[in-house]
Formats: C-alpha cells, structure tokens, sequence
C-alpha cells in the first residue's frame, strides 16, 4: 500500500516534471521559430536593398554614360561647326599669323644657331679636327634644311594670302556688278516716268489734235478703220 | 431716209441723246391729247430734230414706224472709239468727225473717251481691231530698243 503510493506520487512528480520539461521545450521551439522568421526576414529585406541599390547604380551608371556620350557629341559637333565655319577672314588671320611665326621662328633658329655655334666652338677646341669638321658638316646641313623648311613657310603662307584676296575680288566684282545693274534699271525707270509726265504736260491741244489725226491716219493705212 | 437725222449725229453721246429725243416723240403719240405731239416738238427735242421730224410727217408718214426705224438706223451707225488724253472741244469733235467722214465714210461716228494716262496719241478701236497709238507706248517702245545704247551712254 506504502509502495502503491509512493508509485503514484512518484509517477505524478515524474509526469509533471515531463511535463514541465515539454512546456520548457516547447516555449523554446516557439522562440526558434520566432528568431528563425525574423531572420528570414531580414535576409530578405536585405537581399530586397541590395537589389535596388544594384539597380539604382546600374540606372546611375547609364546615365552618366549616357551624359557622357551627349556631352562628348556636343564636343564634336562644335569643333566640327568651327572648322567648317573657318572662314576666308580666318584664313588670311592664320595666314598672317603663320608669316609671323616663321619670321619669328627664323630669328630663333638664327639666335640658337649662334649660340650653338659659340658653345660648339668652345667646346670643340678640345676634341680633334676631324671630329670638329663632322660636326660643322651636320651643322651646315642642319642650317640649311632650316633655312628651306623656312622659305617653303613663308611661299604658302604668301600663297594663302594671294588666294584669299583673289577670292574677295571676285565677290566684289559680282557684287558690284549687280548693284550696277539696279542702278542702271532704277535710272531708265525715272527717265522714263519724267518723260512721261514732262510730254503729258508739255502737249498743247492743237498737237493733241494733230496726234490723234495721225493715229487716225495709220489706222487707216492699215485698213482697220 | 434716214440719213438727215443720222447727219445730226456726231459721237455716241450724240446717239444717245438723239435716240432719248425720238423716244419722247413716240411717247406722245400714244397720249390721249392731240396737242402732245406738237408741244414735245416745239419744246421737247432740239430745234433740227424737230425740224426734220415735222417734214418726215407732213408727208404723211406712219409716225411711230417711221421713230422706230429711226432708232435702228441710229443703232446701225458705225462706230469708232477713240481713247484721247485730253477733253475734246466742239470744234476738235467737228474736225475728227469730218476727217472721219471724208476717210472713212459717212454713216460713222466717234466714240470718244478720256484717259489721261496715254500721254497722247490715241488708241482706236474699230470692227474689233485694237490699235494703241498713245504717245505712252512710243515712250516704252523708245526705251526698250534704245536701251543699250543709253546704257552706254550713262557709264
């Protein structure tokens, strides 16, 4: 009787206590639960962020290109529209620019030759003759392809010049020859009207009369009458 | 027959005035006073129509067909127009309707009209001919085949 009861007792304290231990258990599969969808969640949202910022720096990247590709045809467009815009007064501008720059180039070469040839000097004298004469040869040579590429400067830029100005004179001549011809066609248009007013005012009725006869008189001949 | 009343023609105006007067005549023929007729001859119409109308029914005629082929042969009459720069006096009509009548013919009358714009001359219409004769087209025709000559000239 003593056991039987303490069985059942012991059996009741055992069942509670697993009990306990399942509702323990349980809470803490509900927590793991609970923390495993929060976590789903943030890993979502974040691969969600992540997404549209990719996308948002994709868009970003576009448009900067795109900006780029704009700008750079703009670039284009207005060096293309200066060059073809390069007219006959830039011309003669470069053309007299260029003049200068070869004048100036010249004297130049010239000043830097001389100082080259001083400095040569100088430091030739101790180094041997032929050596020496080597160096006066390529100097020479050196001189004188200078002095051609010079000149040949200075025939284009002359012929530039020629060329632009021959241009212009033809304009002008055209020009001034249909500004002649309105002269010319405005000059018989007045003569004409002071003509005509001038005869209308002049004529007395008798050569009124005479000039109607006269009419009448070729209509006549011409047997129309 | 007819020919004494066309003679008292001149221009179209003439015409028309004529043709009004013969009108009035035959309007008092069909009024119902007998004294109508005489008292639009002695103060209706101009003294030679009168004149003639008087004779052409004293001898008996059939009045209203006799006013009736008057008006016909008036509209029979030949015209030819002139378009003149001036206003004609009575005596430069009278010598254009004589030179009309010895060169063209009688049975003629002029037509004529002002447009001060053809400077002289005149242009004549006539059997559906149109002849410019104006002072106005001499000057253009001047201008245009002296052209360059004066051209040189004025460089």
């Amino acid at each position: 009787m003593m056991n039987t009861q303490i069985l059942i007792y012991s059996t009741i304290f055992l069942t509670a206590i697993l009990g306990l231990v399942l509702g323990i258990v349980a809470l803490s599969f509900r927590e793991i639960i609970k923390k495993y969808y929060a976590l789903k969640d943030e890993y979502e949202k974040t691969l969600k962020d992540q997404k549209a910022k990719e996308e948002a720096s994709t868009l970003e990247a576009k448009k900067l290109a795109e900006r780029i590709i704009t700008e750079a045809q703009s670039k284009a467009q207005l060096i293309i529209n200066e060059a073809s815009t390069f007219s006959t007064k830039s011309k003669e501008d470069f053309a007299i620019e260029v003049k200068k720059a070869t004048t100036s180039q010249l004297e130049n070469f010239q000043a830097a030759l001389d100082v080259a040839g001083k400095e040569a000097g100088l430091a030739f004298g101790s180094i041997s003759e032929d050596v020496r004469g080597e160096i006066n040869q390529q100097m020479e040579a050196l001189r004188s392809a200078l002095g051609q590429e010079i000149t040949r400067s200075q025939s284009e830029a002359k012929k530039l010049i020629e060329e632009a100005y021959e241009k212009v004179e033809v304009e002008v001549d055209a020009y001034r020859q249909i500004r002649q011809r309105q002269i010319d066609e405005r000059i018989f248009e007045i003569l004409e009207t002071i003509i005509t007013n001038v005869a209308g005012k002049a004529l007395k009725l008798d050569e009124h009369e005479e000039l109607v006869i006269e009419a009448l008189e070729e209509a006549k001949s011409q047997n129309v009458l | 027959m007819f020919s004494d009343l066309t003679k008292l023609v001149r221009t179209k105006k003439e015409v028309i005035t004529l043709s009004q007067e013969i009108e009035l005549v035959n309007e008092a023929l069909f009024q119902n006073r007998p004294e109508a007729l005489e008292i639009v001859l002695k103060s209706g119409v101009s003294a030679p129509c009168a004149e003639i109308l008087k004779n052409a029914f004293a001898k008996g005629v059939d009045k209203a067909k006799y006013l009736k082929q008057a008006k016909e042969a008036l509209k029979k009459l030949k015209v030819i127009s002139l378009r003149v720069a001036f206003d004609p006096t009575e005596d430069m009509i009278d010598k254009l309707f004589s030179w009309v009548t010895k060169n063209v013919g009688e049975g003629t009358i002029l037509d004529i009209t002002k447009d001060e714009e053809i400077i002289g001359g005149a242009i004549i219409v006539s059997q559906g001919h149109y002849l410019d004769f104006s002072l106005r087209k001499k000057i253009r025709e001047f201008f245009s085949k002296q052209r360059p000559i004066l051209t040189k000239y004025f460089q």
